[in-house]
């Protein structure tokens, strides 16, 4: 009889898979809070790493692209959310509000353009990644946020634009159809160039 | 027997054997007038039968009107042919009606925070961003383009005259392209030339979409002249109240 003997439990890079049957049960539900905190958390800082700081020498490019999670790019645009509120002096609530519509539903439907053009793409990888792009943005709010200098506002924000365009731009581009590129990624552009705005804008 | 008629033709020499086709024997073309253009009769007056057939696009009766090119995205500019309902017929795209309005909306908010800030900094006032800016254009633009290219789609087909809601959509959101170039000319101080810019902008914007719905709803009766220039009032009244709401500067 040949019974199939149980593979070791997985590697913690997929906590979430708690009772798939194949041996003991990860002790991910019985582990102290801490410790899944703190490996959700090294996975964010891993995924930004990969996905804002690209290398091209990295050995392992598509690694962010497997690993994608949605608690990091919440907690950047819950974060914009907040230092665009907090900057704000009149409408704090409506300036969230505004934000975080703008932020998520940008992100929602830059995902359909490019599904709708015929790429290929998975709807939450982008949306995991399109969220981490944020990071550069969120960098510049908060120093928006701490000196509220006109001309190092306008410096600051294009500076970190062109860092988020630029994570942006590779996993968008190979996405789609090559004579179609311009039309995925000129939304995105548009994206972040309001946000830009927006952070600009509220003093 | 129709056999007969055949084996007389397929004893000629040199003859082709006749496809039995029973409306094609013996007709023979004479000298017609359709053939030639312009008409070459001697008379010097056109016939009845001797129009040109009245081709989709006009190329055949104004062959001089200047080139037009094939891409959706430029044919906006030629307002006087009325020719983008022909273009788009087969393949509306909604790619670019929905960027261009939300290019529209950032265009709007930001230049009309901007008009704002200078015109408080030049006057030494406190000046606040205003986020309703955002939120109001949004919801003009979208509403615009989703509601009025469904109401005329119910119009339309009420007087059977259909026209598809996907067509009609395309067709209102290319027309909006002019005020992007509109919206970014008004940072202008003057007044008198912000109102000139948003005349001219609704105007050609009016236009275009006249000329086209015109070339698709002319069978519809009496009506359609109704239609056309219910539609063109619209147009202008969206730049009349572009203008007076994100332009009014009032410090």
């Amino acid at each position: 009889s040949a019974s199939v003997p149980a593979p070791p439990p997985l590697p913690s890079s997929r906590p979430e898979i708690a009772a798939s049957g194949f041996g003991p049960a990860p002790n991910t539900l019985t582990e102290p809070v801490w410790d899944t905190v703190k490996r959700d958390l090294s996975r964010i800082i891993s995924n930004l790493k990969l996905v804002v700081f690209p290398n091209p020498y990295r050995e392992d490019p598509g690694k962010a692209l497997r690993d994608w999670d949605l608690w990091g790019p919440f907690f950047f645009i819950v974060f914009l959310g907040l230092t665009l509120s907090w900057s704000a002096s009149v409408k704090k609530s409506e300036v969230f509000a505004v934000a975080f519509g703008l932020l998520a539903a940008g992100a929602v439907i830059l995902t359909l353009n490019v599904l709708l053009l015929g790429g290929h793409i998975i709807f939450f990888q982008s949306l995991s990644l399109l969220g981490y792009c944020l990071f550069p943005l969120d960098v510049g709010a908060l120093i928006c946020m701490l000196k509220d200098n006109v001309i190092l506002k306008i410096v600051v924000v294009c500076v970190t634009l062109a860092w988020s365009s630029w994570a942006a731009y590779p996993f968008m581009s190979s996405a789609v159809n090559p004579r179609r590129k311009a039309l995925a990624l000129y939304p995105v552009f548009l994206m972040y160039v309001s946000v830009g705005f927006l952070i600009i804008a509220i003093d | 027997m129709m056999s007969g008629k055949y084996t007389t033709i397929d004893n000629q020499p040199g003859s082709v054997p006749a496809v039995p086709d029973s409306g094609h024997v013996a007709v023979k073309f004479a000298d017609s007038n359709l053939q030639t253009f312009p008409p070459s009769s001697a008379q010097g007056k056109i016939t009845g039968g001797s129009r040109p057939p009245r081709d989709a696009d006009d190329t055949f009766s104004k062959p001089g009107s200047g080139g037009s090119s094939d891409e959706s995205q430029q044919s906006g500019w030629l307002r006087r042919r009325g020719t983008f309902t022909e273009k788009t017929a087969s393949n509306p795209d909604l790619y670019g009606p929905f960027w261009i309005c939300t290019t529209l909306i950032f265009v709007a908010a930001s230049m009309s925070t901007f008009v704002t800030y200078i015109s408080h900094k030049l006057k030494h006032e406190k000046w606040e961003y205003d986020i309703n800016l955002v939120s109001w254009s949004a919801g003009l633009f979208y509403g615009y383009v989703t509601i009025v290219p469904l109401c005329l789609y119910v119009i339309l087909k009420y007087f059977s005259v259909p026209a598809g809601i996907v067509q009609l959509l395309c067709l209102y959101g290319y027309s909006l392209f002019v005020f992007i170039p509109a919206l970014c000319m008004s940072i202008v101080p003057l007044e008198i030339f912000r109102w000139v810019i948003a005349a001219v902008a609704g105007l050609m914007s009016a236009t275009f979409l006249a000329l086209n719905l015109r070339a698709h709803i002319v069978s519809a009766g009496e009506r359609w002249f109704l239609i056309v220039a219910g539609i063109f009032l619209l147009q202008l009244a969206l730049a009349v109240v572009l203008k007076v709401y994100l332009f009014t500067v009032s410090v």
